[in-house]
């Protein structure tokens, strides 16, 4: 009975939830104009792909792609690198100065100096304009440092290290060989958090980038987008050629439609990865942990 | 002087240019001393004459030689260094460009250049002021009066130019501001001094606000362009009796608003962002806020009755952008303000709108229209701690000169040897219209990819972009004709080009009904700045808010006292004076 | 002593955290004196002239203050009060047995986050809209009259509520059901053994488990209060709405970038920094009385 119903709300949610998704698949694929007329509700109205013709013609998505990708891939891997051990450590609650260590990473989640000294320190030390500096900008979240920390509290028992301890083993044997494997989900979680807010930045390259070969794929689309939508604006139209003048209108016309293609030029890659990351939320991971 | 032994080989010169195609370009026999221009009076009855009209009348200076129209080649001790706005897809980087190349070339200068993109403009350039670490020149960052204030005479990190601009240092310069100067005293701060370096636009018919009705509407309803606000009533009236699912008055408030075509008809001469109510504008020659003037009860009352009666959209205050333009191309409405063509694409569907007329009303009996402003400021500035800012301002000088203005954004004639091989250049054609052999073998697909990708990178954004100097009827156009040797032609207008069709029929309506005194550049000092944002931020979303509310019916158009006294209490008085007295200062 | 000596790898392992915090979040902090400041540009930071709290003073005397603290207010609490929806939907989903159907569920719930806030709010505007709008076709179809939903100010905070937990929900149960992958089995077959139906297992084993999580992330939200973020409510405004949309964000753009008056913005900030840690510490003291759980 309780199965029955549950599966019915989630009927429901599916449909309420998945009908805007469904609403941008076709808006992409309609004559802006239907769209916005409210004709466009089950089937695409006057298809055209020209949206996506528009956004792909231009050369510089593709190096907006691997550059995405190489910062999202390595990005990840630095931040995992600083945010586990240290939720791991803040953690445990016997360590001398936990508490103090806990203030100093809560504090710059409150309080930051602002974008211009955080500009002047990152132009002093070199890290302008580098191909690895949106690598190193990503650096640490602290809610997610917080969430991960919880996570070790609650689901690795006391027990666990003490019995390991009394074997022997040093502490980085304990992390890396007990708490690490057991810690997956948690992992899976921060690389996915983590892995989506590089996908998504555009701020950072913005003011630390001015390199095309740099540049990432928000950055790269969002000049796509008003690069269409501003066509005819600021130009010299005196020296338009009829046809050039029809050609740019209907660029900037359709351009208007354009914004719901590129929800999927920027988010179906990840859309296409997350289901190899999703396997570590079955219900069951720590079968057989708790032996001893 | 040796001006006719000047003209004759000029036309020696121009001649044997038409006939060979990039040949090396003849020893011009003048110096570059700076060159004494005079307003032949033939200039402006050439636009009229056919086109078998033989080169152009006196020359002042020889157009074919970079040198008469700079001071190249320069010295500098150090690089010139300049941050320079970027097209965010069809920018080339700097030193691909015909453009630098051939300024690295000539000029004798180094250059060392950072592209910014437009979207991190804004930030960056307040970061770089604030860092310290500043260039020597930015160009197209869109500086407001206010930052020109703040950072050239509060905090003193921008180069006051103005004691630079003299026949000496800056010839091309100073000549547009003793011809103009109206001009020389807007781009003038506070204290007296000039921050940026200004642009000079070309008059153009249609570019500024702009108002078009559906002449197969009109017809259908037996109606003429109205002139006068009760003629324009009517005739929306006629339209949505003959069509009653239709709004006939187009645009809304998201997007192109047609309300500012009202106020103007009610005496109130503004600017494009008029519209809303809380802009200033000028009222017989002084300035006022629509919002707050007793007339403004007339306006609301007008509005709500085409609101209530459906002459307007319903949605009007809600509508996005893409909505507003949807009705155009559904045949939903048949008076807008927006360009035509950006609506509706085709020939046939463009082709029905033509532009209307400035109105006159019980409130006011003069028919005007707002020209859009010739003059721009904020393109480009110098740092005060730029090295040798002499020599820069005698390399800046250059994009005042006619050749300087066109290189920037047009580049050389094909048959110059500018061309340097790095561009193919503009040709005349034989009916007078220029064409890029770039764009016409599909090297590129278009002329703005290639202007974006061979020149400056930026449009309208300093230097001259206007006429020929201390020529006003010349063009741009004009200049290239010169440049390549071709005889100067009228600008015709393709009817089926959809940005030439508007501009076209705002020729016929509206151009003669243009002024342009206007306060167009309004400078406070820093603290004034202050204070009028503050009151700004409160005013303004008031007018607006009370404004919708009065039109939609959800507030009674009988309290409009009450609103002005309500708009009394938020300093609306001091406010409105601030601006009376920086126009006067 | 065997303790202490050993503890070098642990302060080894955190070590490349607290460097990295040290010089990317604690040097740049100094400009958080810009508040107090009239700050110049030529003169730099450090030497700026200090004004005390001449721009705090500012703030609270500006006209609109009020308008525009409850505007934020009333936004961001109502979002407070949408918290518990994840949580429940997280249970939910993880008590979907077929797997490919949670699989499913997972993904289209996780899919409106990457939706970016520009579409969010054209579809809303479309959706919302007299004429086109699919919610008034609903609703006439329904007997009701159609409107203007953006409109009214009153409709504000709820549309821009709904549609971000439309956009969140998904997402944020992710934490929640990993939490849940870490409860061990062997606590739902002692459950079950004693005869507990379905619900109860909810109530007695996963909220427990999940409480610490739940409770720690819902004071970081508390501390989130006064901070709402610029975009959305910018896309959203229109002349009608003015009187709601208009919020401490959207004030802080105007002066800050568009008439480049840092100090001022600097100090807004620190003023809404100062009054989310009041309440932080107001509401994590609560939760380690009576739940024992806290940030630190």
């Amino acid at each position: 009975m309780f199965d029955f119903c549950n599966v019915f709300i989630m009927l429901v949610l599916i449909i309420i939830m998945a009908y805007p998704l469904y609403f941008i698949v076709i808006a992409s694929l309609s004559d802006p104009y239907k769209v916005i007329n409210g004709k466009v509700y089950l089937w695409p109205a006057d298809f055209t792909l020209d949206s996506y013709i528009n956004v792909f013609r231009e050369s510089s998505i593709w190096k907006g792609y691997y550059n995405t990708i190489r910062y999202t891939f390595w990005g990840t891997l630095f931040n995992l690198a600083l945010t586990i051990p240290a939720a791991y450590i803040l953690s445990k609650k016997k360590l001398a100065g936990r508490k103090f260590l806990s203030f100093y990473f809560l504090i710059p989640m409150y309080f930051s100096g602002g974008l211009v000294p955080t500009y002047l320190l990152v132009n002093n030390i070199g890290l302008m304009n580098k191909p690895y500096t949106l690598i190193f900008l990503g650096g640490i979240s602290i809610y997610n440092l917080i969430v991960t920390r919880i996570f070790f509290q609650t689901s690795i028992p006391e027990e666990l290290y003490e019995s390991a301890s009394m074997d022997g083993a040093s502490h980085f044997r304990v992390f890396f060989q007990i708490a690490m494997p057991l810690a997956k989900p948690i992992i899976a979680v921060m690389a996915l958090y983590y892995a989506v807010a590089h996908w998504n930045s555009y701020f950072n390259a913005l003011i630390y980038i001015s390199n095309d070969a740099y540049q990432p794929l928000q950055i790269v689309l969002r000049n796509i987008l008003i690069n269409n939508q501003m066509l005819l604006v600021g130009m010299d139209t005196s020296a338009l050629s009829a046809d050039e003048a029809l050609a740019a209108a209907r660029r900037q016309y359709m351009a208007q439609g354009m914004k719901y293609a590129l929800i999927f030029v920027s988010s179906a890659p990840l859309l296409v990865a997350y289901p190899f990351v999703q396997k570590h939320f079955v219900k069951g991971v720590m079968i057989g942990s708790l032996k001893g | 002087m040796k001006t006719r032994l000047r003209s004759l080989i000029s036309l020696l010169i121009g001649t044997s240019l038409l006939l060979s195609a990039c040949s090396q370009s003849p020893q011009s026999a003048e110096s570059s001393a700076p060159p004494v221009s005079s307003a032949p009076a033939s200039q402006s009855s050439s636009e009229s004459q056919s086109q078998s009209e033989t080169a152009a009348p006196e020359e002042t200076y020889d157009y074919t030689d970079y040198r008469a129209h700079s001071q190249f080649p320069l010295t500098k001790q150090t690089p010139l260094t300049l941050a320079v706005r970027r097209d965010p897809s069809y920018g080339a980087d700097w030193e691909d460009t015909w453009f630098w190349n051939w300024m690295k070339d000539k000029s004798g200068l180094e250059f060392e250049i950072e592209q910014v993109l437009p979207a991190a403009v804004a930030d960056r350039k307040n970061l770089m002021f604030a860092s310290g670490s500043l260039p020597d020149v930015l160009i197209g960052f869109s500086f407001s009066t206010g930052e020109l204030v703040k950072y050239g005479q509060t905090e003193g990190q921008l180069l006051a130019i103005n004691d630079y601009i003299t026949p000496d240092i800056m010839p091309f310069l100073s000549q547009w501001f003793g011809d103009y100067p109206q001009w020389e005293s807007s781009c003038k701060a506070p204290d007296g001094n000039i921050y940026s370096l200004p642009c000079f636009n070309a008059y153009t018919p249609g570019n500024s606000e702009r108002f078009f009705w559906n002449t197969t509407w009109l017809k259908d309803v037996g109606k003429e362009i109205p002139s006068t606000l009760d003629e324009f009533l009517d005739v929306l009236y006629a339209f949505k009796e003959k069509r009653p699912d239709s709004y006939p008055l187009g645009g809304g408030a998201n997007g192109d608003d047609p309300r500012s075509y009202i106020l103007n008809a009610m005496g109130f001469l503004g600017t494009y962002t008029g519209d809303k109510g809380y802009n200033i504008a000028l009222r017989e020659g002084e300035i006022v806020i629509p919002g707050g003037d007793p007339v403004y009860k007339e306006y609301l009352t007008i509005m709500k009755q085409l609101y209530d009666d459906g002459i307007i959209n319903p949605s009007f205050f809600s509508m996005e952008k893409t909505a507003i333009d949807a009705m155009i191309a559904e045949d939903k409405t048949g008076a807008i303000p927006i360009y035509p063509y950006l609506a509706t694409p085709e020939v046939e569907k463009f082709s029905q709108w033509e532009s209307g007329n400035p109105l006159t009303s019980k409130w006011n009996s003069t028919p005007q229209w707002l020209a859009a402003s010739r003059l721009i400021i904020g393109g480009c500035v110098v740092t005060a701690d730029a090295q040798e800012a002499e020599t820069i301002m005698r390399w800046l000088d250059f994009f005042y000169s006619d050749l300087g203005g066109l290189y920037m954004w047009n580049g050389p004639a094909s048959n110059s040897e500018d061309c340097m091989g790095l561009t193919k250049g503009f040709t005349i054609r034989e009916d007078g219209s220029s064409v890029y052999l770039d764009v016409e073998d599909k090297t590129y697909e278009s002329n703005l990819v290639r202007n974006y990708q061979q020149m400056m990178g930026f449009f309208n954004v300093f230097g001259n972009r206007s006429n020929a100097v201390g020529e006003p009827e010349t063009t741009q156009l004009n200049i290239m004709q010169r440049l390549y040797g071709a005889p100067i032609a009228e600008t015709t207008y393709d009817m089926s080009n959809g940005d030439q069709n508007y501009r076209y029929s705002c020729l016929q309506h509206m151009t003669p009904y243009e002024v342009d005194k206007f306060p167009y550049i309004i400078y406070f000092d820093e603290e004034t700045n202050t204070i009028v944002s503050d009151l700004a931020s409160v005013i303004q979303p008031f007018i607006e808010t009370e404004t919708a509310k009065f039109i939609t019916g959800i507030r009674d158009i009988n309290e409009f006292d009450t609103y002005l006294s309500e708009l009394k209490s938020l300093n609306f008085e001091t406010y409105l004076n601030y601006y009376r007295n920086a126009w006067s200062a | 002593m065997k303790v202490i000596r050993n503890d070098w790898q642990l302060y080894l392992l955190i070590l490349p955290a607290v460097v990295y915090v040290f010089i990317f979040h604690y040097i740049p902090m100094y400009g958080v004196q810009i508040a107090f400041k009239d700050f110049s540009t030529r003169l730099g930071i450090w030497n700026s002239p200090w004004v005390g709290f001449k721009h705090f003073i500012r703030f609270v005397t500006y006209p609109n203050f009020k308008k525009i603290i409850w505007n934020t207010l009333s936004i961001t609490l109502y979002n407070l009060m949408t918290y518990p929806i994840p949580i429940i939907l997280a249970l939910l989903i993880n008590e979907l047995n077929n797997q490919r159907f949670r699989k499913v569920v997972q993904m289209v719930s996780y899919a409106p986050h990457f939706v970016s806030t520009v579409v969010v709010c054209s579809m809303l505007i479309l959706f919302t809209d007299n004429n086109n709008g699919l919610f008034n076709h609903i609703i006439r179809a329904l007997g009701g009259t159609g409107s203007d939903w953006l409109s009214k100010p009153s409709l504000f905070p709820s549309l821009y509520v709904w549609s971000s937990v439309w956009q969140s929900a998904g997402w944020s149960t992710i934490i929640f059901l990993a939490a849940l992958a870490g409860v061990s089995p062997e606590l739902y077959e002692a459950a079950y053994m004693d005869g507990a139906s379905r619900l109860q297992i909810i109530l007695h084993v996963n909220i427990p488990a999940l409480a610490p999580t739940i409770i720690t992330m819902f004071i970081m939200r508390v501390g989130q209060i006064m901070s709402l973020g610029f975009e959305k409510i910018y896309l959203l405004q229109n002349s009608l709405n003015l009187d709601a949309s208009q919020v401490i964000s959207t004030y802080v753009y105007e002066m800050g970038v568009r008439n480049g008056q840092f100090s001022y913005a600097s100090a807004i900030d620190l003023f809404n920094t100062v009054i989310n840690i009041l309440l932080l510490l107001v509401v994590n003291k609560i939760s380690q009385r009576s739940a024992g759980v806290g940030i630190w």
